[in-house]
C-alpha cells in the first residue's frame, strides 16, 4: 500500500509543481470585484480524541482582498472541516458566528460576514474546500490585523458557542506563512 | 402502529413544525453591514476655489456635530450623531465600522475613509490624503449626505462647515462622473503620476502583439497629470482581461476610455527626451544592473519626498530574484513605511528583516529603529479608556508586557423522561475555563507563557458514571523563550504537537532552530500526556528530532522525522515518517506516513485531495489508514487483569509484549469521495459518501479475539444563502448510514439568521429514522432545537442553546417513548 500511495503522490504532485504565484488575482466577471488571495492556508486544528479515535477537527485559514471599483476591503475565509465521519450534519458551524483569533496572545475578535461566497460580493467560492463537507466562513478583517497575524509566531483560534472550542495552529506552515506575506506584500494598503 | 400513536406522533410533528416555522418567522429581514452607503470623488473641473469634491451618503440620517482640524490638514475627522431615520438598513448600522477607498481616490490626494461608529469619541468619520489638503465641509441638517470639498493645502481660503444655520448655503458643485459609452477605442491605465512616467515605472511589463506602452497627459484642474497606459482595445471586454493580468502588479489599475484629442507619447521616446526622470533600462541589462536601477530610483523617490513610489520600488525589489540589494531594500523599505506614517506596516517589515537577516550587518541598527518606534507609537494616538483592539496593540506596545486573560462559564443540563415518568437529571454542571497569556517582547528575546485550564462543578449527587464528578484540567501550561537573533525557540512545559511523530499532548520540552527562511530542526523529548484531566504520566517517555523544510516549490512544505518511545523499559514506538503538504489555486493534496520500525509495519497513511475543475465542480478524496489504538507495545495492556504497564511485564517478556501490543492494534480504514457545486450565487450543492472497516483482531495472551466492524454513509446537502435577510444560510442535509448494529436515515434542516450586528439565531430540526438490526422495530427520533448569541461588545458574550428529543420506538410488542431536553447556557469574556 505504502509504495501505491508513494507513486499517487508522485504523480499528483508532478501535476501540480511549479503552478503560479502565491497571490492569485481574478475578475469576478458576474459581479464585477477582483479577487485577490493567497493560495496557501493556514492550517489549525483540534484534537477530538474524545468523539472517535484520531479523530481531528480541521481549520483552513486565508486572507481575501475584493477591490469592488477601488474600493477595497479585506475577508478572512474558513475553511471548516473535520475526520468524523459520524459527524451530524450543520453543526460543523456551530460557534463560528463569532470568533477569536489570538496573535501571540493578543485577541482579534471577528464577526462572521457570511456563511457563502455571495456576502463578500464573489458569485462563486474563492478556496478549494478540503473535504466536500467543508463549510465555508467569512469574516471581514483589516488589512493591519492581517499584518498582527502574519507577524505572530503564535496563533490560535477560538469559537464562541455553548462549546467553546480552540483550535492550535498546525505545526508545518513554511509555504502558508510565505504565502500569506506575499498577499500583504501586494496589498495596495 | 394504533391510532393513538399516529396522533402522538402527529402532534409531535405538528409541534416541531410550529417551533420551526415561529423560529424561522423571527428571523430578521435586516440589511449587511456598512454605514457607507457610496462614495465617490468627482473633478471640479469648473469651479477653482476646489479641486475635487468627495461625496458621501450614509444609510441613516445623521447631524453634523464638529471636526478637527479646523481647515487643513492630511487627516480630517468629522463628528457624527447618526439617527434612526435609515434607508434599507437597520439602525444599528450606525454602529459598525468600515473603511474603503473611493473610485478616483487620487484626484482628491485620499488614501483612505474610515467609519468607526464604536469609537470611545463616538461615531467618528475620518479622511486620511496622501498629503496636506485645505477642505470645505457642506452637511445640511438632519441628512443622508456629507460632501468634502477639498482644496490644495496652501488655497486656506477659509475653510468652514456649510451647515443649516448658514445664510448661504453653497451651490451644488459635483461634476458627476458619467459612465462612458460602450463604443470607441480602450486603455488599462496603470498608474497616474505627477511626472513623467518611465519603463521603470513597469519594470515587469510584458507587452502582447498589437500593444504597446504609452503615457498621455491630463489637464485636471490646472494640474498635469501624467497616465501611463497599455492599449490600445477594441472593447471593454478585452481591456477588463488584460486588466485582470496586471491588477497584481498595478492595484490602482482602472480602464479607460480614449478621448480624441488626448496627447500619446510613446514612453521609450517620453524617456529619452526627459532629463528629469531615471533613465529607462534596457531589455538587456543584466539583473544586477537593473536592480541597481530600481534602488537608486527609490533613493531618489525618498529624497524627494515620494514615498509612495520608494515603498513600490522597494517591494518590487524584494519581489525579484534573490539579489544581494534585498536586504539593503528590506530596511529601506521599512524605513519608507515609516516615514510615510504606516507605523504597523513599518513594524511589520523591521521585524520581518530582523527575522530574515538575524546577524546582518544592520540587524543592530533595526533593532534600536524598531525600539524606537515602539517607544513612539503613542501616548497621544491612544486614547485614555481606549477598548478597541487596535488601541490596545498599541497600549501594548508601548509596554513591551502583555498579559491577556479569557474566561468563560457554562452552565449544562440533560433531562431525560422515559414513558411520561419521573424526570432523571443525567447532567447538570457547571464548566469553567481560563486561558491565561503572557508575553514580553524584548530586543532580542520573546518570552511567552500560557496556562489553558478548566474545571467541571458537577451538582449531581451519588452518580457513578466516570464521566461525572468534579474535574479540573489543564491543556497548558507552558513557558516559551524565542531568540530573534539565532532563530533558537524552547518551549517547555505541558504543550502540544502534532507532527515530528508527536502524537499531541506532552509534558517535556521542544527546542526549535530556524536555520533559514525555509529550514527548521526541532528536538523534542517529553512524556505523553493522553488526558488532560491526567498529571505526568510516569511510564512513559520519548524523544524525537524532525526537520520541516517550505515551501519546497511553490506552496509545497514536507517534513521528516524519527521518534522513539519508551513504556517502562520496553520499547513502545520506533517511528519513522513524513509529511507533505500541497495548496494549488485549483488543487490540493495533503499527506501524512509513519512507518514503525520495531514493528515493521505501517502505522499510520493518511491522504486527501481536492480538485476543482473549469466548471467549477470540485471533487475531494481522502484516505485513512491506522491502528486503533496507535499502534504501540503499550496496547498490551488492552484486556489484561492488571492496573499497569510494569505489573504486565513482570508476566510476560518484552518480545512478547510487543507481539501482545500489535494483537491488540485493530488495523482502521477510512476513505471518502465527495463533490461540491455552486449552482448559483445563493445555492450550492455537496455530497460525499464514506466507508469505515476496523480489521478483527486475534485472541492472545488471555484476550479474547474482536470481530471486525463496519460503517458507511451516504450524505447529500442543499445550501442556500440569503434566503430572508442578507448574510443568513439555510443548509438542508439528507444522511443515510449503514453500520453492523442499526441503520440510520437523517433529515436535518439547520437555519442561521443575523439579527442586527449584536444577535444571531440558529434554528435547528432533525429528524432519524433508526432500524436497529438488534430489534424489529423502527424508532423515530425528532430534535428541534435553537441556538441564541448575543455579543455585547469585543470582549462579551453570551450564548444559550436549548433543544428538545421526542424518541418514539415501535415494534410488534410494545411502544416505547423517550423524551428529553438540554439546556447550555454561558458567557465568555476577554480582559
Amino acid at each position: 500500500m505504502l509504495r501505491v500511495i508513494v507513486s499517487i503522490v508522485g504523480l499528483l504532485l508532478a501535476s501540480c509543481a511549479g503552478v503560479g504565484a502565491d497571490t492569485v488575482y481574478k475578475l469576478d466577471s458576474k459581479t464585477g470585484v477582483t479577487i485577490a488571495y493567497s493560495q496557501t492556508p493556514m492550517v489549525f486544528y483540534r484534537d477530538e480524541s474524545g468523539k472517535a479515535a484520531h479523530a481531528r477537527s480541521f481549520v483552513d485559514m486565508a486572507p481575501l482582498e475584493i477591490n469592488r471599483m477601488g474600493e477595497f476591503r479585506y475577508y478572512l475565509w474558513l475553511g471548516i472541516w473535520n475526520t468524523l465521519q459520524e459527524a451530524a450534519p450543520g453543526e460543523a458551524r456551530d460557534g463560528f458566528e463569532s470568533i477569536v483569533i489570538f496573535a501571540d496572545g493578543e485577541p482579534l475578535s471577528l464577526e462572521l460576514s457570511g456563511w457563502t461566497a455571495s456576502s463578500i460580493g464573489a458569485s462563486e467560492p474563492v478556496y478549494l474546500k478540503p473535504v466536500a463537507s467543508a463549510a465555508d466562513a467569512y469574516y471581514e478583517i483589516t488589512i493591519d490585523h492581517l499584518r498582527v497575524i502574519a507577524a505572530a509566531s503564535d496563533i490560535r483560534i477560538l469559537t464562541s458557542g455553548t462549546r467553546p472550542q480552540s483550535y492550535e495552529l498546525w505545526d508545518q506552515q513554511g509555504a502558508a506563512r510565505s504565502s500569506l506575506f506575499e498577499f500583504l506584500n501586494k496589498s495596495v494598503y | 402502529m394504533n391510532l393513538a400513536t399516529l396522533t402522538r406522533a402527529a402532534k409531535r410533528i405538528g409541534a416541531c413544525c410550529t417551533v420551526s416555522v415561529l423560529l424561522f418567522a423571527a428571523a430578521p429581514s435586516l440589511a449587511g453591514p456598512g454605514f457607507i452607503s457610496t462614495a465617490q470623488v468627482s473633478v471640479d473641473d469648473s469651479d477653482v476655489s476646489s479641486f475635487a469634491t468627495i461625496s458621501i451618503r450614509f444609510k441613516c440620517k445623521a447631524q453634523y456635530l464638529s471636526h478637527t482640524p479646523d481647515a487643513s490638514s492630511d487627516r480630517l475627522r468629522i463628528f457624527l450623531e447618526p439617527t434612526t431615520i435609515c434607508n434599507g438598513a437597520p439602525p444599528t448600522v450606525a454602529e459598525s465600522q468600515s473603511r474603503m477607498r473611493p473610485y478616483n481616490s487620487d484626484s482628491a490626494h485620499l488614501t483612505e475613509l474610515e467609519y468607526d461608529g464604536d469609537a470611545t469619541v463616538g461615531p467618528v468619520l475620518t479622511l486620511s490624503f496622501s498629503e496636506p489638503v485645505s477642505y470645505d465641509i457642506e452637511m445640511s441638517g438632519l441628512t443622508f449626505d456629507v460632501d468634502i470639498h477639498v482644496r490644495k493645502a496652501a488655497d486656506n481660503s477659509g475653510a468652514s462647515v456649510v451647515n443649516e444655520s448658514s445664510t448661504s448655503p453653497a451651490t451644488a458643485r459635483r461634476q458627476v462622473v458619467q459612465p462612458k459609452r460602450d463604443t470607441g477605442t480602450y486603455v488599462v491605465n496603470l498608474v497616474s503620476l505627477k511626472r513623467i512616467p518611465t519603463i521603470a515605472d513597469a519594470p515587469d511589463l510584458v507587452l502582447q502583439e498589437n500593444q504597446k506602452l504609452y503615457y498621455s497627459e491630463a489637464l485636471v484642474n490646472g494640474a498635469t497629470w501624467y497616465r501611463l497606459r497599455v492599449g490600445n482595445f477594441d472593447s471593454p471586454a478585452t481591456a477588463r482581461d488584460v486588466l485582470v493580468d496586471l491588477i497584481g502588479d498595478y492595484p490602482g489599475a482602472w480602464i479607460d476610455q480614449l478621448e480624441s484629442g488626448s496627447v500619446d507619447t510613446d514612453l521609450t521616446v517620453a524617456a529619452q527626451q526627459s532629463q528629469l526622470v531615471s533613465e529607462p533600462l534596457p531589455d538587456d541589462m543584466s539583473g544586477n544592473a537593473k536592480v541597481d536601477a530600481l534602488m537608486e530610483d527609490a533613493r531618489r523617490s525618498i529624497i524627494s519626498g515620494d514615498t509612495s513610489r520608494a515603498i513600490q520600488i522597494y517591494t518590487k525589489v524584494l519581489q525579484l530574484p534573490p539579489n544581494s540589494r534585498q536586504v539593503e531594500a528590506q530596511e529601506f523599505l521599512a524605513i519608507a513605511r515609516e516615514k510615510n506614517g504606516q507605523t504597523a506596516h513599518a513594524k511589520a517589515e523591521y521585524q520581518r528583516y530582523l527575522s530574515l537577516y538575524p546577524n546582518s550587518e544592520g540587524a543592530e541598527r533595526v533593532s534600536q529603529r524598531l525600539a524606537a518606534l515602539l517607544a513612539n507609537s503613542g501616548p497621544a494616538s491612544v486614547p485614555s479608556g481606549a477598548t478597541s483592539t487596535g488601541d490596545r496593540i498599541l497600549s501594548a506596545r508601548r509596554s513591551d508586557w502583555r498579559i491577556q486573560t479569557y474566561f468563560s462559564q457554562y452552565y449544562r443540563r440533560d433531562v431525560n423522561q422515559p414513558n411520561d415518568q419521573e424526570e432523571i437529571v443525567s447532567q447538570s454542571a457547571l464548566y469553567s475555563d481560563v486561558n491565561f497569556d503572557a508575553r514580553y517582547r524584548g530586543e532580542r528575546f520573546d518570552f511567552s507563557s500560557r496556562v489553558s485550564a478548566g474545571h467541571r462543578n458537577d451538582f449531581l449527587e451519588n452518580t457513578s458514571s466516570t464521566t461525572s464528578g468534579n474535574s479540573t484540567r489543564i491543556s497548558y501550561a507552558y513557558a516559551d523563550l524565542a531568540d530573534v537573533r539565532t532563530g533558537l525557540r524552547g518551549r517547555f512545559g505541558r504543550q502540544s504537537r502534532n507532527s515530528g511523530g508527536v502524537l499531541g499532548r506532552f509534558d517535556g520540552f521542544n527546542l526549535d532552530y530556524q536555520l533559514n527562511e525555509k529550514l527548521m530542526v526541532s528536538g523534542v523529548i517529553g512524556k505523553p500526556a493522553y488526558s488532560t484531566s491526567d498529571g505526568i504520566d510516569s511510564s512513559r517517555s520519548f524523544y524525537g528530532v524532525s526537520v520541516e523544510y517550505g515551501p519546497v516549490i511553490t506552496n509545497l512544505d514536507v517534513g521528516l522525522y524519527y521518534l522513539q518511545q519508551q513504556i517502562e523499559s520496553v520499547r513502545d514506538r520506533q517511528a519513522v515518517g513524513g509529511e507533505f503538504r500541497y495548496f494549488g489555486p485549483n488543487q490540493n493534496l495533503w499527506g501524512m506516513v509513519d512507518y514503525d520500525l520495531q514493528f515493521g509495519e505501517l502505522a499510520s497513511a493518511f491522504l486527501q485531495g481536492s480538485w476543482r475543475f473549469e466548471s467549477r465542480l470540485s471533487v475531494h478524496a481522502s484516505a485513512n489508514r491506522r491502528g486503533s489504538p496507535f499502534l504501540s507495545t503499550g496496547n498490551a495492556i488492552i484486556g489484561q487483569p492488571v492496573e499497569t504497564f510494569a505489573e504486565l511485564a513482570e508476566i510476560f517478556s518484552a518480545a512478547e509484549l510487543v507481539e501482545l501490543g500489535r494483537d491488540r492494534t485493530a488495523a482502521s480504514t477510512n476513505f471518502s469521495v465527495g463533490l461540491s457545486y455552486p449552482l448559483t450565487r445563493r445555492f450550492q450543492i455537496s455530497a460525499d459518501l464514506g466507508q469505515s472497516d476496523i480489521d478483527e483482531t486475534p485472541a492472545s495472551g488471555g484476550v479474547l479475539a474482536t470481530p471486525a466492524s463496519s460503517y458507511g454513509y451516504y450524505s447529500g446537502s442543499l445550501i442556500a444563502s440569503s434566503l430572508l435577510t442578507e448574510g443568513d444560510v439555510t443548509i438542508l442535509t439528507a444522511r443515510f448510514s449503514d453500520s453492523d448494529t442499526s441503520d440510520v436515515a437523517t433529515l436535518t434542516l439547520d437555519s442561521r439568521f443575523p439579527l442586527g450586528r449584536s444577535w444571531r439565531l440558529n434554528p435547528r430540526i432533525r429528524v432519524d429514522r433508526r432500524q436497529v438490526a438488534s430489534s424489529p422495530g423502527v424508532q423515530w427520533l425528532y430534535t428541534p432545537g435553537i441556538r441564541i448569541q448575543y455579543r455585547r461588545s469585543q470582549s462579551f458574550r453570551v450564548e444559550l442553546e436549548a433543544g428538545k428529543l421526542f424518541s418514539q420506538q415501535d415494534s410488534i410488542v410494545t411502544n416505547q417513548q423517550r423524551d428529553s431536553y438540554f439546556v447550555n447556557l454561558g458567557y465568555q469574556v476577554f480582559f
